[in-house]
């Protein structure tokens, strides 16, 4: 075999893998989007408290409460986490700020998000977020009415009430 | 087909050193560009000279693959084309996104609506928060688009290169265009497809 041949070769195998890459790319792509699945709400019973939220006084307003997925492997959701709690901590009427722990296969026993949570932390031990929801961006907002209604979800780094103001 | 005449050969090196010359060219050209970008950049773990150096390399190697790719597809239709050719001229089509990044990530005091004619709506804030579908496609502005000529040209010149008597020009550019099309349309679906695999329902209502 000459060298031109097996620089040949070389680029039909990389035609083939390119080829073989997009179809399998495809595929599961269009496997993801006909899959149904649930729009999210906020219920407390499917998840672990590991910090509770705070109890409101009964003659105050409902509030929203705005729920972070936060990983404890990615500083960059729980850095937006904090900038989210300073930028509402100067409200008349902040919300409840909640973190979601996601993708924590074990309980987590010792953990420091940075910053106090009004909606408290919470861990999905059964993915719900994942595998229920369908979510896959660490960092994402979900704002939700005060009766568990999702109002909105956000990218990190953008205020949920204020989409088209970046942090 | 006939053979070239006697000649070509000598001809096709000297084309060869051309062609290497313009991409080292532009290689420059994008080093410098990446070297500022990541300057001005916020923190990053990588210094401006580590991280334009991987921008670089990263961009030659897709350069690379898409030759590679190219002279596939051309033999998989009986049609021969030298990678030596295809890859330097592929390169210098590159600087027309050179020239795009530096609009984007410089912020020269260019009309927005300027920039995102000549860079695509990727030079405007919000497509950041897009879809993936739009993401994908944010690219597609003027640079781009001229890109896609030059890419166009340089297969329909590597065509040429091989077959004596050339063929009519009016077949090889129709066919180039379709390749580079192709290829263009098959990456973005792959770059959509990725990004929205990636984020799943996220931010969706």
């Amino acid at each position: 075999m000459t060298t031109r041949d097996r620089w040949k070769d070389l680029n039909l195998a990389a035609l083939l893998l390119a080829v073989g890459v997009l179809a399998t790319t495809g595929i599961a792509w269009w496997r993801d989007r006909v899959q149904r699945f649930e729009s999210p709400r906020w219920d407390t019973e499917r998840f672990v408290a590991l910090r509770p939220a705070e109890r409101e006084a009964p003659a105050k307003p409902p509030r929203e409460r705005w729920v972070v997925a936060v990983s404890l492997a990615c500083p960059h959701c729980q850095e937006h986490l904090r900038a989210l709690a300073a930028r509402t901590a100067s409200r008349e009427h902040p919300p409840a700020l909640a973190a979601l722990i996601v993708d924590q296969p074990a309980r987590p026993l010792a953990f420091d998000l940075g910053v106090p949570l009004l909606g408290g932390a919470w861990w999905d031990s059964t993915q719900v977020w994942r595998e229920s929801w369908g979510r896959r961006a660490y960092g994402e907002t979900f704002r939700f009415s005060a009766s568990g209604e999702l109002l909105s979800s956000t990218p990190a780094g953008v205020v949920p009430d204020s989409a088209s103001i970046p942090m | 087909m006939n053979a070239p005449p006697s000649g070509a050969a000598g001809r096709a090196v000297h084309t060869d050193l051309r062609a290497w010359a313009f991409a080292v060219c532009v290689a420059t050209m994008w080093f410098e560009i990446l070297w500022r970008t990541a300057r001005d950049a916020p923190a990053s773990s990588l210094s401006p000279v580590l991280a334009a150096a991987v921008g670089l390399v990263t961009q030659l190697a897709f350069t690379a693959l898409e030759a590679s790719l190219g002279v596939a597809t051309w033999a998989s239709f009986g049609r021969q084309v030298r990678w030596n050719a295809l890859a330097p001229a592929l390169f210098t089509a590159s600087v027309t996104e050179a020239f795009a990044v530096s609009l984007i990530a410089e912020q020269p005091a260019w009309p927005q609506a300027w920039r995102v004619v000549l860079a695509g709506p990727r030079a405007l804030p919000e497509v950041a928060a897009a879809g993936p579908f739009a993401q994908a496609f944010a690219g597609l502005g003027a640079l781009t688009l001229l890109r896609l000529v030059l890419a166009t040209h340089a297969h329909a010149s590597a065509l040429s290169e091989r077959a004596w008597p050339s063929p009519p020009a009016a077949p090889r550019w129709r066919a180039a265009a379709l390749l580079v099309l192709g290829f263009y349309w098959s990456s973005r679906l792959a770059i959509w497809w990725g990004l929205d695999l990636f984020r799943g329902r996220s931010f969706e209502p």
